[in-house]
């Protein structure tokens, strides 16, 4: 699945959802979200300048990135087009894990994988990325990707929310499509018709004081 | 820990248990004793079934102790599925009973005159006694382990084997049980099940009961080394978060998106159901039924990356599968249910079966067309053609090699006829390296990811160059021998390969507990000295640099979704032990 061309025409849908129930959106941050950036771009760049995420951050937390499938060394030099594909890990165990962290001592054995420097970036516009969390980055990052939103098939997501009907109607607590509240009820049945794809932003109630 | 068990099988009269000094064999552990005592008591030509080869137990050398992360137990022999050394670990309770009892090793030799004998041997600090026991014929694994905890409690230890072990099969596991008692911890690989077979040794039943925990030489530098090492491990994202959260499991989803994971008999690098089958999936399905996926396998765990896996129900199915399982079980084969995997898995540890081999086997014969990719009902039906001893069952419980050969299929991952892990050696060449050269046959553990930035075994390697492969494989074979001895779970790898100071804390820890100083230098002599006492006896067995090889089309199947083949040279490859 790809998704690109104009994003700012799609429908746009706002959920604001009990933190508790955002892991209900996991299987999707794992099979991979599409979220709108600025490309050409650096890994280092998106996640730090795009994303908001602290430098420090980026270099102790994600300890393995891949990107197009290929595991990357340099964030600096990988470049992220539209289409790419990113994946974002915490270090993993074993021979292989280790073996695939950013500039591991082990990176000669997967030597023939790794991803090479990309060429240097040209002017930037609008594009759309998959990015794809694993593990403990889900928990970390799942929420902000999904406060910022994210680009999603309308039977995709509304299949999911049927499946998750009584939890998601319990925990949701409001609804907006293109700024104009509904009800999460009507949102379920109207959301069953029809395939586009939505700009979908997830976020969680205003803490209490 | 200063004597070891000998079980004669053999001897006059029925088999006979003594207990000796532990003599030369003083100072070790785990590996390092099973090692050394299969290298010069075994002669290598023996036949792995037969009464001359002999079945080695070892605790770790902190075994026993309060020493966090010690609770490892090695199995040793002249493999039936390699015909050559084999030492294969365990978690589970046994080690930490067994080193209090007092032992550093049980040796079972010899073979019962009644091929039909079975027998239990029970051990407690009054003794050793050796009873025949018939009625535990063909039981597998729970069924025995259920009339054991009638007869002694669920508070002693048992090491067992299956229905696949009484077969004399070479996929056969030795069971250990866990903290609840079940028998869910295996010593996998390299048919050590079918040697305790052979033996006629259906369990061996560890009562600590009336013993202490083993007190280190000197108490206080122990205490604070222990803790030191425990706080790093905690400290450590992978060791303190990443797996207690997701167990092993959660390489799928990594391994997959890098396109190293075999999938369909090793013929692509990425499956599409591996988020359906990842350990972020299983976790979240384990707190869903009221499972648990963060819980250790021994007393003294604090990476706890096992878990409990319930069914649909809410009933305990089996302990959480580990990564190399499900990817044997579900993306090898082609399989993306959770539930029939985690059914298949209970199944190797019912019938006693290593997973990594049975899962191999099964992908062997769906390339042959027995059943299809994917066939989840259909691989459940061949483990239970396994567990039962049909024709057939006993074609697939002797691996992947010999399911190979008796389908006629060319693909067969093994090395050594021993089956390979989740890991494709051509997207990841140097485990490629690893498999091809270790002594025990293909195995992922053989060359962990071990302190090589701390130890520098053979100096400084440049990681970047492809000739580096070689000398990291050497390094990392070195060190996990030599870690294997020590007993620890080789998990604690990732917390010593990034923190000098975890590292420092357990060589301190063995220190204190043992009274002498232990250096990093000490470490690679220990990993050196096991290393060449394997190659040798695989040397006299008959193995030559033509057995340190990947099967051929490794080298010449491109593997999608890079295209890449393995290309480090046969050269090169005869010099990892150069040392």
């Amino acid at each position: 699945m790809s998704l690109s061309g104009d994003t700012r025409s799609r429908t746009s849908i706002a959920l604001t959802l009990e933190r508790t129930a955002l892991s209900l959106f996991s299987p999707f941050l794992q099979s991979g979200i599409w979220v709108r950036a600025a490309l050409p771009s650096s890994v280092q760049s998106f996640l730090c300048d795009q994303m908001g995420l602290e430098p420090d951050y980026v270099r102790e937390r994600i300890l393995s990135i891949v990107l197009n499938g290929h595991p990357v060394d340099n964030t600096e030099k990988a470049l992220l087009r539209d289409g790419s594909r990113l994946a974002l890990s915490s270090g993993m165990p074993g021979l292989a894990g280790a073996a695939l962290r950013r500039g591991s001592p082990l990176a000669s054995f997967r030597g023939s994988i790794t991803h090479r420097d990309s060429a240097a970036a040209g002017p930037k516009q609008e594009g759309t990325i998959c990015v794809k969390l694993f593990n403990l980055m889900m928990g970390d990052l799942g929420p902000g990707f999904l406060a910022r939103g994210i680009l999603i098939n309308s039977e995709a997501i509304a299949r999911f929310l049927r499946q998750n009907r009584a939890l998601f109607l319990e925990k949701c607590r409001s609804v907006q499509r293109n700024e104009i509240a509904i009800e999460p009820a009507t949102f379920l049945e109207e959301m069953a018709d029809g395939e586009e794809e939505l700009f979908l932003s997830v976020i969680p109630p205003p803490e209490r004081p | 820990m200063d004597k070891l068990l000998r079980v004669n099988m053999s001897a006059a009269g029925g088999p006979k248990a003594t207990e000796e000094p532990i003599g030369n064999y003083a100072g070790l552990g785990g590996r390092a004793l099973t090692t050394a005592i299969v290298s010069k008591e075994v002669p290598p030509d023996c036949h792995p079934l037969g009464a001359e080869n002999k079945l080695v137990i070892a605790p770790g050398l902190l075994s026993g102790s309060p020493a966090a992360m010690s609770g490892r137990i090695s199995v040793g022999c002249k493999s039936p599925l390699t015909g050559g050394i084999k030492e294969s670990n365990s978690g589970g309770q046994a080690a930490q009973v067994l080193a209090r009892l007092g032992y550093a090793g049980i040796v079972l030799e010899g073979k019962p005159a009644d091929a039909e004998a079975r027998y239990k041997v029970v051990i407690n600090k009054d003794g050793v006694q050796v009873v025949r026991d018939d009625s535990l014929k063909m039981l597998p694994n729970y069924d025995l382990i259920e009339k054991m905890k009638g007869e002694y409690g669920d508070k002693v230890a048992c090491m067992s084997i299956g229905t696949a072990g009484e077969m004399k099969m070479g996929a056969a596991s030795i069971a250990c049980t866990d903290m609840e008692f079940r028998p869910t911890r295996h010593a996998g690989r390299g048919g050590v099940g079918a040697v305790m077979g052979a033996k006629g040794v259906k369990v061996i039943v560890m009562d600590d009961k009336g013993l202490k925990m083993r007190a280190a030489k000197d108490p206080e530098k122990f205490k604070a080394a222990n803790k030191s090492f425990v706080k790093g491990l905690q400290k450590h994202s992978v060791t303190g978060e990443a797996l207690p959260a997701y167990g092993t499991n959660v390489l799928t989803n990594i391994l997959n998106e890098v396109g190293g994971y075999p999938t369909y008999n090793f013929k692509q690098g990425n499956f599409d159901g591996a988020a359906k089958i990842s350990g972020e999936t299983l976790a979240a399905t384990e707190k869903e039924r009221g499972g648990n996926p963060t819980h250790g396998c021994h007393r003294g765990c604090v990476i706890r990356c096992s878990g409990i896996y319930h069914d649909k129900d809410g009933h305990y199915l089996t302990k959480q599968p580990e990564y190399e399982t499900v990817w044997a079980h579900g993306g090898h084969c082609g399989i993306e249910d959770m539930d029939k995997i985690a059914q298949l898995d209970f199944m190797d540890d019912n019938y006693g079966l290593d997973t990594i081999e049975m899962g191999a086997a099964i992908g062997v014969a769906m390339d042959a067309g027995l059943i299809e990719f994917g066939d989840a009902d259909g691989a459940i039906r061949l483990v239970e053609e396994v567990g039962k001893g049909t024709h057939l069952g006993r074609i697939l419980g002797n691996g992947a090699g010999v399911t190979g050969k008796a389908f006629g299929v060319e693909r067969v991952p093994v090395v050594k006829n021993q089956a390979m892990p989740a890991y494709d050696p051509r997207a990841v060449q140097g485990i490629g390296v690893t498999y091809a050269t270790t002594t025990q046959g293909a195995d992922h553990t053989a060359g962990y990811a071990v302190a090589q930035n701390v130890l520098k075994v053979g100096g400084d390697v440049d990681a970047l160059k492809p000739e580096g492969q070689v000398a990291l494989s050497r390094d990392l074979q070195i060190a996990t021998a030599a870690i294997d001895s020590t007993g620890m779970c080789l998990f604690i790898a990732f917390a010593i390969l990034d923190q000098p100071d975890t590292f420092q804390a357990l060589l301190d820890m063995i220190g204190a507990f043992h009274g002498t100083e232990m250096t990093a230098d000490g470490v690679t002599e220990l990993g050196k000295k096991v290393l060449s006492m394997e190659r040798e006896f695989n040397a006299r067995a008959g193995f030559t640099k033509a057995h340190d090889r990947l099967p051929r089309y490794f080298q010449t199947e491109a593997f999608a979704p890079h295209n890449v083949t393995f290309d480090v040279k046969d050269d090169d490859l005869d010099t990892v032990f150069n040392w």
